[in-house]
This record gives structure tokens, C-alpha cells and sequence, in this order.
């Protein structure tokens, strides 16, 4: 065999490459990732530095001057930043000045949206887009297109909405505002989305692990219907694809009251949405759903505090396990390995027939092996093995042939 | 309307070094695609989490990135950094952290396909063995010159070793992998 020979094989040995959309998905993990992350970066360059420090001065020394007047600001320089997340890989700049010793974070939105989640102990943090600025200590989410604002909905907290030549609006918790053109769109998909209720359920029904539901385009939490409020266990428990986020199942929340209004009505001023009149999912799902959320973008203490909360509380077994699930999932991606260990342990004597238990004894199996514990890991890579997927049988198989060997 | 210029990738990085982020954004559009080609050859296995390790590689630029100083080209210095990042995995305990948690994730194993030219996939699959048997500076320098084409000066940056040792590396390797398949030495 000559060199060309291995290279041309070479060249045909197996990649790994993920999809458009889940690099896309990984992208803004990345960003959020560096964005919330220990990883402190300057700031400012030592010149800039230098200059703040003298201006700091300064200003300290004639404030000082003038005491009896009025007292120096508190400095909150050392208050975190407000943490910001984006779903769909949103184009935005972000820029920190200081004033008087207090940091504020001014973000210029593009294009996409922005998940925002700020308290009174964080940064003052603005949103801007080229026809509007946005300001509050808010959790919120914000959508974008092409430098102008398409939405807002805030989820607590208070939030100041400026758009040009408007006045100004205030939104408070479960509050919406919606650019006039694209409420019209929304409301047009959203009949469109119940003529084909049917069909969508089907294909819903048959998704595949961890896919995302359809995701309204506003994110508005949607009511869900009689039925699947009346039988909470059975979302739950049927299959691995189990829950999902309560203000993704969107497909069934036709009910939801715009639907009153005909579809191209025209809205020549920006409306308030009021939160929906429908009662809500209780604390515990609430609990869940914001505990799975986080996991996912990959805010594993938040994720955690939140599963934790769903599993103390709930008295639903299917819901206990599926939290215990994430939790497992949270505790070994934040490098947690004894945690990770007991939570595993914990979950297959608490729910042994369930149907992740095949997943999750591999992955503990896995983990023994990597101790040397290879009489406890047969046992579970045995029951992996039996497990409905192909892939935990392959990773159950590929363990006991590292056993015997 | 006139498209502005896009910014090197050297610039790019000085971006990223006081806190850009949506300069991280750029760069990891740029080099992910051949980034995970390059970890998932050397990181090889079933069990790698490449996309894992594509990640920590990219937040290891953004923490690195004031320490780049234009010796090489930006994706010689991200694939070096990925070796390292590769390198740890395969050693410490962040393969028990991350190869255990979504088996859904991990890349599907070389089965072969039944349409496929079953002798050349034989010798592929093997080839894909011994390059798992390979040292790991061995398989670093093979997949760099020999499937990534780059060139020796820049693969010898990559690796942070002299061009000479980098050539005995790969020397090495050919070898190794030669007399494994010619041996017919498999999984």
C-alpha cells in the first residue's frame, strides 16, 4: 500500500457533522456559554482602564469636596451581568459603559431574538433596535428583524417599551407587545395552525427524542387544552420523548382569545396583550419546565435548583422521574461526577421499570466501568441491552464487550 | 447596498480578547465545520462527545484569545487548541463527564452500509481501528498532514513541536498504520 492509497482511505474514514440547525443550536450555546460564563474578559484595554481610573478620581475627589451636598453613588461595579441568552443564534452587539462607577450594558439587537433574564442585583441592561429602546430590571425575551423590534413579552419584572414616534408603554408580568404587521401574521398562522390541528398532532405524536415542539413565534405561554389538563401523568409517562416545555405545546392552543379577531383586522396602533385568562400549569410544571429549559441552554445551576424544587414537590411519579432524568443529564454535563453517580443510582432504585431506566443504567454502567467496577456495570449494561433504542442497546453491547475483554 | 468588508479572522480574535462575543459568533461560523471534522478524526471513537469538545475548543479561544500573536494562521492555532482540548479528553476524567450523558448525541458506529463496496469499507474500518491505536501525537500529526493537508510548518505550530519531530510523528504513523492494514490487523 502506498501513501496515496492510506490517504484516499483516509479520506473516506467516518465524520462526525452536525446539521445546520444543530450547529446553529451549538452556536448559541457557545455564545451564551462565554456570555454567563466564570470566564471574566476585560472589559476595557489598560488605556481605557487608566482614563476610567483617573476621570473615577476625579469625580471622587470633587464629590468629596461637596459631601455636605449630596453623598457620593453607591458604585454597583461589581454587580454581574444580566444573563442573556439566544435561542435561535440572534445577531446583536454588546457594549458596557460606566458612569459614575455604575456598568450599564446596552445590547443592539439585530436580528433574532434574545432571551433576557435580569434582576435588581444585576447591571441596568438596555435593548436597542434601530426604532426602539427597551429598559427595566425585566426577565424577558425580545425578537428582532432586520434592526427593528417585532416583539416583546415580558416574564417578570417591569419593562419600558420606547418605539419611535410613540409614546412610551410599560409592560408588566405576562405582558406582550407585538409590532402591528407581525401580530397580523401571527394571528393568520395561528388559524391556519387550526384548520390543520389534526394533522399536526399526528406528526407531533411521533417526534423524535429531545425535538423541540413548534414554538409559536412570539413565545406567548399558550393554554393548554381540557384534555391534557385532566390526565397531566400521561405526558409524562408514555415514551422517552416524555415532557416537554409547558409553553411549547402549541399545536393544541387554538383557543387562545385572539383568535376572535379576524386574521388581516387592521391594528394601526401597537396592542398590550393581557397574560391568558385560562388557568395556568401548576408550580411544580412551571418548576419542571423552567428546570428543563435551563439543562438545555446549558445553565446547569439554574436547571438544577429548578429540578430539584419539581422533584421535592410533585407527588406525580411520572413527573418525578423525568425530572430526576434531567437532573442526571445536568449533573454530569456540569462535570459533577459523584453527584452525577448518586443520581443515577438514585434513579434506577426509584424507578426501575421506567423507560429511560435502559438509558440511564448504560450511561451508570459506563461510569463503573470507567472505575473499574466491572461486575456492577454487567448487570446494567445487560439491561441496557433489552432497552427499546437501538442506540443504548448499541452503547449496552459495546460495554459488555469492553467488560470481557 | 454595499456589504462591508468582512474582518479577518486575526481581527476577529483581537475582538474576541476584550469580550466580543458576537466576534466568537464569526469565528466559530468560519471553523466549525472543519474543526469538528478534524476532533472527530482525533478523538476517534464511539464514544467521543465531538461536539462537546468542539464547544470547549471555542471557549477556549475566547479565554486564550489575547494570547495570540499572529505566529501561524487563526485556524492552525484553533486546530491546536482542539488537540489539546482532545487530548485532555481522551486522558482525564472529562471523557466520563461528557461520554455518558446523551447517548443520543454520540456519532453511529462504523456498521457497514449494504450497498457499499464491502471490501473497501473492511479496509476503511480498519483504517479507522488503527488510527485508534496510534499514540495520540501520532494520530495528531497523520490527520493533520495527511487528511487536513496542512502544511508541516504550520502543522508543527499546531502541535507546539519542532518541524522535525513533527515529520518523525508521521513518519511513525504511515508506518504503523501501513503494516496494521497490510497485516490485516483489525478491530
Amino acid at each position: 500500500m502506498n501513501l496515496d492509497d492510506l490517504k484516499s482511505l483516509a479520506n473516506e474514514l467516518p465524520e462526525h457533522q452536525p446539521t445546520e440547525d444543530r450547529a446553529q443550536e451549538l452556536r448559541a450555546s457557545l455564545l451564551t456559554a462565554v456570555n454567563k460564563e466564570q470566564i471574566r474578559k476585560p472589559l476595557f484595554s489598560p488605556w481605557l482602564a487608566a482614563c476610567a481610573i483617573a476621570a473615577a478620581a476625579a469625580i471622587a475627589f470633587y464629590a468629596g469636596s461637596r459631601s455636605a451636598i449630596s453623598p457620593a453613588p453607591t458604585p454597583i461595579a461589581h454587580a454581574e451581568s444580566p444573563a442573556l441568552t439566544s435561542p435561535d443564534g440572534a445577531r446583536f452587539d454588546r457594549y458596557t459603559s460606566a458612569v459614575l462607577g455604575t456598568h450599564v450594558e446596552e445590547v443592539h439587537l439585530h436580528e433574532g431574538s434574545l432571551q433576557i433574564a435580569a434582576d435588581s442585583t444585576q447591571r441596568p441592561l438596555h435593548v436597542v433596535t434601530k426604532n426602539a429602546r427597551l429598559h427595566g430590571v425585566s426577565s424577558f425575551k425580545v425578537e428582532a428583524s432586520d434592526d427593528t423590534l417585532q416583539a416583546v413579552h415580558v416574564q417578570s419584572g417591569r419593562l419600558e417599551v420606547r418605539i419611535e414616534n410613540q409614546p412610551p408603554i410599560v409592560l408588566g408580568p405576562g405582558e406582550s407587545w407585538i409590532k402591528p404587521e407581525q401580530q397580523v401574521i401571527e394571528l393568520a398562522v395561528r388559524a391556519n395552525n387550526e384548520a390543520d390541528q389534526d394533522e399536526a398532532e399526528n406528526e407531533n405524536a411521533g417526534e423524535a427524542e429531545n425535538m423541540e415542539p413548534t414554538k409559536p413565534a412570539n413565545d406567548v405561554v399558550l393554554p393548554q387544552t381540557a384534555e391534557q389538563k385532566s390526565e397531566p401523568s400521561k405526558a409524562h409517562t408514555a415514551d422517552k420523548t416524555a415532557r416537554k416545555p409547558l409553553s411549547k405545546t402549541s399545536s393544541n392552543a387554538t383557543s387562545d382569545t385572539h383568535l376572535a379577531k379576524p386574521a388581516l383586522e387592521p391594528m394601526p396602533q401597537p396592542v398590550v396583550q393581557p397574560s391568558p385568562s385560562e388557568p395556568e400549569p401548576s408550580a411544580i410544571e412551571l418548576a419542571f419546565d423552567a428546570g428543563y429549559r435551563a439543562v438545555k441552554r446549558g445553565d446547569y445551576v439554574q436547571g438544577l435548583q429548578q429540578l430539584e424544587l419539581a422533584i421535592a414537590e410533585t407527588g406525580d411519579v411520572g413527573l418525578r422521574a423525568d425530572a430526576r432524568y434531567w437532573r442526571i443529564v445536568a449533573l454530569a454535563r456540569s462535570g459533577r461526577g459523584p453527584s452525577s453517580q448518586s443520581a443515577m443510582q438514585e434513579f434506577m432504585r426509584t424507578h426501575p421499570a421506567n423507560s429511560r431506566a435502559g438509558e440511564v443504567a448504560t450511561m451508570l454502567g459506563w461510569l463503573y466501568v470507567e472505575q473499574g467496577k466491572k461486575a456492577l456495570a454487567k448487570p446494567l449494561f445487560t439491561q441496557g441491552s433489552l432497552d427499546a433504542s437501538s442506540r443504548v442497546r448499541t452503547s449496552a453491547q459495546a460495554g459488555l464487550k469492553t467488560i470481557a475483554n | 447596498m454595499e456589504e462591508p468588508t468582512p474582518l479577518s479572522d486575526e481581527a476577529l480574535l483581537a475582538a474576541c480578547a476584550v469580550g466580543e462575543q458576537a466576534a466568537l459568533g464569526t469565528i466559530y461560523d468560519r471553523h466549525h465545520r472543519p474543526l469538528t471534522r478534524f476532533i472527530s478524526r482525533v478523538a476517534c471513537g464511539p464514544g467521543s462527545d465531538v461536539e462537546d469538545l468542539v464547544q470547549c475548543t471555542f471557549l477556549e479561544v475566547w479565554k486564550s484569545a489575547s494570547r495570540f500573536h499572529g505566529k501561524g494562521t487563526v485556524r492552525s492555532w484553533i486546530f491546536g487548541i482542539g488537540a489539546n482540548v482532545s487530548r485532555h479528553y481522551i486522558r482525564s476524567e472529562v471523557r466520563r463527564r461528557f461520554a455518558m450523558d446523551d447517548l443520543s448525541s454520540r456519532p453511529q458506529s462504523d456498521v457497514a452500509r449494504p450497498d457499499d463496496n464491502v471490501a473497501r469499507t473492511q479496509m476503511v474500518n480498519k483504517l479507522g481501528a488503527a488510527l485508534g491505536r496510534l499514540t495520540h501525537d501520532q494520530r495528531v500529526a497523520f490527520v493533520l498532514c495527511d487528511i487536513e493537508e496542512m502544511s508541516g510548518v504550520d502543522a508543527a505550530r499546531v502541535v507546539g513541536v519542532r518541524q522535525g519531530t513533527l515529520w518523525r510523528r508521521l513518519h511513525d504513523a504511515r508506518k504503523r498504520l501501513k503494516n496494521d492494514l497490510e497485516a490485516g490487523v483489525s478491530e
